[in-house]
């Protein structure tokens, strides 16, 4: 049985990934419990990616894409935020906490934002404990 | 107008249809053992085996993705929903389609029940039809109140209840296969690297109506044959009526009505987003 809670986090190419980038060569700590996946867009990350993520086994996603109006692809992240506020819900109704889903807007001189976002999810999502959807004991 | 003679007039429209030459092929209910089902005229003799009653309940328009000729089809208010939202998606052509509409009162079971989604419909009446049969029918007032129930429970507790459910489902894949929206060829349900068929993990279970849930959203009519065909009782209209939910409220949105608005998860509106 893993002990740590597992967060994998799609970060968009242009902005979120290059900020990860940032936090990293200015040596910030931030908790090892993230794994990320780069993407071109942040809508390119299909809700169905978060869901299978959850099924195997992820605690908590992270879909962080740049600061709306500066998108890359200009209205890529629009429609990322449209999509993800109707995903939370469905979570949410469904007993999935809506912390466990997340949904940013980095820019990429934002190392410190990134850090401190990491930090405070992991926290949030230990709290919570983990998701695991395949043994569920009834308690 | 008693039913009888909205079947009669509905036998009557049909004939006239093939006479006229305006059609091929005429999807429609005819009597079976245990109630009616599904049936496709193609002729004008075979006219007399049409019926309708209120005990119609399949969706019509999942079958109106086989043909491609010109087909006639008799529809309730969720079957024209899930027209309109096939139009909309670019699946048939309205010019290749003659609607019958009939104004509905609810459909019910074989042991005369009627079926929950029908209590809170708020689509009854035809939009598009090319000829209404029957009266119009008044049209309820919107409400949720049917999921204050779940909603209201700690969420512990909402997610023991889904659990319960998903649990029982043995991914026979019925309710994907009996929605009218649910059409894709390629369809990631179908990928046993997502859903294995040998394990059926909860998880899988999970995954599949998740999955669902949000490519139904902005566009499930809430027709309830995903319920209905369920063979392990399992609430998907508590679900699927809890995304309509959060399409209207966060953007007063339904499914079914016009031709031309647009599904709101392919669009976006800067200002009015800002809550989100
Ligand atoms: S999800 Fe169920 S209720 Fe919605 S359109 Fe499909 S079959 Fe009908
Ligand atoms: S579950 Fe999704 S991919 Fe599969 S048929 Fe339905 S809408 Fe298409
Ligand atoms: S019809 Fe019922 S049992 Fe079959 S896959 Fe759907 S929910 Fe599961």
């Amino acid at each position: 049985m893993r002990e740590d809670i597992r967060i994998v986090g799609f970060l968009c190419n242009w902005c979120s990934y290059a900020g990860a980038d940032l936090a990293g060569v200015s040596r910030l700590e931030y908790p090892a419990n993230l794994r990320i996946i780069r993407v071109m867009c942040s809508s390119r990350v299909d809700p169905i990616f978060v869901l299978k993520a959850f099924k195997e086994g992820a605690d908590g996603v992270l879909v962080a894409g740049c600061r709306l109006g500066e998108c890359h692809y200009i209205e890529g992240n629009f429609y990322t935020r449209r999509r993800f506020s109707m995903l939370k819900r469905i979570l949410e109704y469904v007993g999935i906490e809506k912390e466990r889903l997340r949904v940013e807007w980095i820019s990429s001189s934002e190392g410190e934002r990134f850090r401190s976002i990491i930090e405070e999810m992991t926290s949030e999502i230990k709290k919570l404990g983990k998701l695991n959807l395949d043994k569920y004991e009834g308690n | 107008m008693k039913e009888i003679e909205i079947e009669n007039e509905l036998r009557r429209v049909v004939r006239r249809l093939f006479l006229e030459k305006r059609i091929d092929i005429f999807i429609g209910f005819e009597d079976s053992l245990n109630g009616v089902r599904p049936c496709f005229i193609k002729s004008v003799d075979e006219v007399d085996r049409l019926v309708w009653n209120k005990f119609c309940k399949n969706n019509l328009a999942l079958y109106l993705l086989r043909f491609d000729c010109r087909v006639g089809i008799v529809a309730k208010g969720c079957d024209e929903g899930a027209i309109i939202e096939l139009i909309k998606e670019n699946q048939i052509s309205r010019e290749n389609l003659y609607i019958i509409g009939i104004p509905c009162n609810g459909i019910y079971s074989e042991d005369n029940k009627i079926y929950s989604v029908c209590k809170t419909c708020t689509r009854r009446n035809p939009l598009i039809a090319d000829i209404i049969i029957g009266e119009l029918v008044d049209e309820k007032d919107m409400t949720f109140d049917d999921l204050k129930e779940i909603e209201d429970m700690p969420i512990k507790d909402r997610f023991r209840f889904w659990i319960r459910e998903f649990e029982n489902c043995i991914l026979c894949y019925a309710c994907r296969n009996i929605c009218p929206l649910c059409y894709c060829n390629e369809c990631y349900l179908d990928r046993r690297d997502l859903i294995d068929l040998r394990e059926r993990n909860l998880s899988d279970k999970i995954f599949f109506h998740l999955s669902r849930a949000i490519h139904l959203a902005g566009r499930c009519i809430e027709c309830g044959e995903c319920e209905r065909a369920c063979p392990m009782n399992i609430k998907l209209g508590k679900l699927f009526r809890k995304i309509s939910k959060e399409v209207w409220e966060l953007f007063e949105y339904k499914p079914g009505i016009g031709i031309e608005d647009k599904n709101p998860l392919i669009t976006f509106d800067p200002k009015r987003d800002e809550e989100l």
